[in-house]
């Protein structure tokens, strides 16, 4: 939604500025997950809530454990989850990019078979098992929104 | 589809001086550095590579010598050229490619092909690209097993017409103008040729991927990657197709996984050749001109470490085939690993070899394994050259699973790398550290080579990777011995059912203590074996390992190997190259050695270790920006020899050049 200004009309005496002011504020409360989904949001912001995590356990024993293991470590053919190695890998990346990966190509075997809620849910779960914070809102499962959460290194 | 990328560019022309340094450096080579020439071996013109192996008979052999032992410390880089991949290196899934071409090098021009599987045609002075061609074949999305890699072309040429030969992650066979990156349209459809025709339970990309085609005259021959990771015993089987090089017709298939009216089919009980898959041949095939013959080596059956859906002793999976070239037609089989439970599968190029045992010469076939073992055939009858004896080895304690009662056990050569978790592996440097690794060892189960997994969990070595990988050995033609490079490297294994077990507990325990490995060293290590007697003549370790551990640094180590995820071997005149590759296979990402929080003397080193081939002494590392995982090759242009390797891992994906000072 675009909302033009031009000088003429900032210096009108009708002045625009309450009529704006009801428009921005309209455009909050239909859009409140992009205002809770800000720039400089990370990992540490309680980003999912624990009762989706505990849903995300049960995806993970269904679809994940048969190569990443009861605890996360993975083998041969599968990434860790947790610790350094998997830390490390996705520092500096967003959770958009992290849910999109699983989406597409997990699980290996039948890849892009998971409902985006499921994502979601499996990875408040890896995310619970990393031991960053749980929150008060679910984590979205409209990727999308997250493009600007970022994983990153305790200070 | 060609996209914004593709390049045309008119073949350069050379100055008349230009030709006559050409001529006159040609003809010094050509004296020099004779043509290899031995029977039934491909003749290939010095100082080009038309396979991955430089030859088609696995040697990875250059005779070129302008880089002697004397002068390899003077190696620098001579060209750069950054991989095509990197332009997605936004795009969160397809930034993880690997990097592991082995380039071409024909009729002046230097061809490559990336792990995203875009080829490239570079001038082999400047690495300029020349044309470059994307099929688009990611657009399958990221295939199973290694992900999106790369690991050779084939190449064709009658003498005049010049045609790439590519096999896809989206399971197409490819034949591209090698002159212009154009698809040759006479070929297939559109210049492709569709692989998963025929073929039962294929999910494109997903559990079925093309792997190197070799071209044997004018059949080019084709194996593939079919997914290890599955939860259902319903997977495609290894078929190995042929096709003509020109038209694409299908010419044969051969069925590793045999049906009901061929032979071998009574070796999976129950009928459970109908539903079993892999078996697949993703290694590499070699071709004998002379006899035209091939031999490939095939790999585990699905799946890899539980085998109680498939009794039997699963003919012709993890064996080493002969077929006819024109045909398919079956000549031999050799199974080294009968009911495979232990993912041994294997895992590089068959090596032909010309040599002498016991003053009768012999036309052989070498083949290193994940396990060890080096089988050595007689490749016309595939009668072994040194006794393999059937000897008796564990049952399975695992519900449903009836492991074979013997398994093959060359007796010579002798194993290039440690075999069996024993107490006799164990590392001894004291008493101390040999107590820790017993009782450590207790976690687990374990036993000699050929234990078969177990619900506890099992230390497995070598590993499930290997101690050789796809990066196989190479050979020189010219004393007979064959170049091994392996490492040391453990897996805790349980058995895998399908469906119905679900979870899978997590490891027992480290197989490290305080980062150190509980097996001797080296933990990586190049192993030089003299083929004409089958004796191990040296062996040198691949890196320094944790030498400045507490708990070793007062015992004054050599080196100990570093902790390598891959390693590869190219041989010249004088020197035997190392490229070991240091990233998580995985991801691509940055691989910490377990012993990384006590110091590591490699840390962030890429290295190209180089040998005098016949001593074993370590005269070089060339330190490279990025890891090095195929075989380099060397080649020469305007009287220049230059070695070549593809590097790296997702973001410092390239091409590199080496060569002498001027």
């Amino acid at each position: 939604m675009t909302i033009k200004f031009s000088a003429s009309a900032l210096n009108q005496r009708f002045s625009l500025w309450p009529f704006t002011c009801l428009l921005f504020g309209l455009f909050l409360t239909t859009h409140e997950t992009l205002i809770t989904a800000q720039e400089n949001q990370t990992v540490w912001d309680g980003i999912y809530t624990t009762e989706q995590a505990e849903r995300g356990e049960k995806v993970y024993q269904d679809e994940c454990t048969f190569c990443h293991l009861d605890d996360l470590q993975g083998d041969s053919f599968a990434t860790p989850l947790i610790e350094d190695a998997f830390t490390t890998r996705w520092n500096g990346s967003n959770i958009a990019d992290f849910m999109t990966v699983i989406q597409i190509t997990m699980p290996a075997d039948r890849p892009a078979t998971l409902s985006d809620e499921a994502v979601a849910e499996v990875v408040a779960f890896i995310l619970q098992m990393n031991e960053y914070p749980a929150g008060d809102q679910e984590l979205e499962a409209d990727f999308s929104v997250h493009k600007e959460v970022l994983f990153t290194n305790p200070d | 589809m060609c996209n914004d990328f593709v390049e045309r560019r008119m073949t350069v022309k050379y100055s008349t001086i230009q030709n006559i340094t050409h001529i006159i450096t040609l003809t010094f080579l050509l004296t020099l550095a004779p043509v290899v020439q031995v029977a039934g071996q491909t003749v290939v013109e010095p100082g080009t590579w038309t396979h991955y192996s430089g030859n088609k008979s696995g040697h990875k052999y250059s005779p070129l010598d302008q880089i002697t032992k004397d002068n390899v410390d003077q190696l620098q880089i001579a060209w750069r050229s950054p991989s095509p991949d990197l332009k997605f290196s936004d795009d969160p899934i397809l930034r993880r490619s690997r990097n592991e071409d082995t380039p071409l090098m024909v009729n002046g021009r230097l061809y490559t092909i990336t792990g995203l599987g875009i080829i490239s045609a570079l001038d082999p002075g400047t690495g300029e690209t020349l044309w470059m061609h994307d099929p688009e074949s990611y657009k399958v999305g990221r295939p199973n097993n290694g992900g999106f890699l790369q690991r050779g072309m084939g190449h064709w040429s009658d003498g005049d017409s010049e045609r790439l030969l590519i096999g896809t992650a989206d399971a197409y066979l490819l034949s591209l103008d090698a002159k212009t990156g154009e698809p040759d349209l006479a070929f297939g459809t559109n210049g492709k040729v569709d692989l998963t025709v025929g073929i039962r339970d294929v999910v494109r990309g997903t559990n079925f991927s093309a792997r190197r085609p070799l071209v044997a005259g004018d059949v080019v021959i084709v194996g593939n990657s079919i997914g290890d990771v599955t939860r259902t015993r319903q997977m495609p089987p290894g078929d190995v197709q042929a096709y003509d090089v020109r038209s694409g017709k299908k010419l044969w298939t051969f069925h590793t996984i045999p049906k009901e009216y061929e032979a071998g089919y009574d070796t999976w009980l129950n009928g459970s050749a109908e539903y079993t898959g892999n078996a697949n041949v993703w290694a590499g095939i070699a071709w004998d001109s002379e006899l035209d013959y091939l031999y490939m080596a095939s790999s585990t059956p699905t799946n890899n470490l539980y085998g109680g859906e498939r009794p039997g002793n699963n003919l012709y999976a993890e064996s080493v085939i002969c077929v006819a070239a024109k045909t398919g037609e079956r000549i031999w089989h050799f199974q080294a690993v009968h009911h495979g439970i232990w993912d041994y599968d294997f895992a590089s190029m068959p090596v032909l070899a010309e040599i002498t045992v016991d003053n009768r010469p012999v036309k052989a076939v070498i083949q290193v394994s994940k396990q060890a073992f080096t089988y050595v055939l007689d490749r016309e009858t595939g009668e072994p050259i040194w006794p393999i004896e059937e000897r008796p080895v564990p049952p399975s304690t695992v519900t449903g699973e009836q492991a074979s009662p013997t398994q093959p056990f060359p007796t010579k050569p002798p194993p290039f790398d440690l075999q069996g978790t024993t107490v006799d592996n164990l590392i001894d440097f004291t008493p101390e550290l040999k107590q820790r690794a017993l009782s450590q060892l207790e976690n687990f189960d374990y036993g000699p080579l050929y234990t078969p997994p177990t619900e506890r969990g099992l230390l497995m070595l070598p590993g499930m990777l290997g101690a050789s990988n796809w990066g196989g050995a190479g050979f020189d033609p010219e004393t007979q011995i064959l170049y091994v490079p392996s490492r040391t490297s453990p897996s805790i294994v349980r058995p895998t059912p399908f469906e119905t077990e679900r979870r899978r507990r997590a490891r027992n325990a480290e197989t490290t203590m305080d980062g150190l490995p509980l097996f001797k060293p080296p933990w990586a290590r190049m192993t030089a074996i003299d083929m004409n007697r089958g004796e191990i003549l040296w062996v040198s370790p691949l890196g320094n390992g944790p030498r400045n551990h507490p708990l070793l640094r007062d015992l004054d180590l050599p080196p100990l190997g570093d902790h390598i995820d891959g390693q590869s071997v190219l041989v010249t005149k004088t020197l035997v190259f190392a490229a070991v590759w240091k990233r998580d296979r995985r991801d691509g990402g940055r691989l910490t050695p377990s012993w990384d929080p006590w110091g590591d003397p490699d840390a962030g080193r890429k290295l190209v270790y180089a040998f005098d081939k016949q001593s074993g002494e370590l005269l070089h590392v060339v330190e490279m920006d990025g890891f090095a995982a195929s075989a380099p090759m060397s080649y020469v242009h305007d009287g220049k020899q230059y070695l070549a390797m593809t590097v790296g891992g997702n973001e410092d994906n390239a091409l590199i050049a080496l060569s002498l000072p001027n």
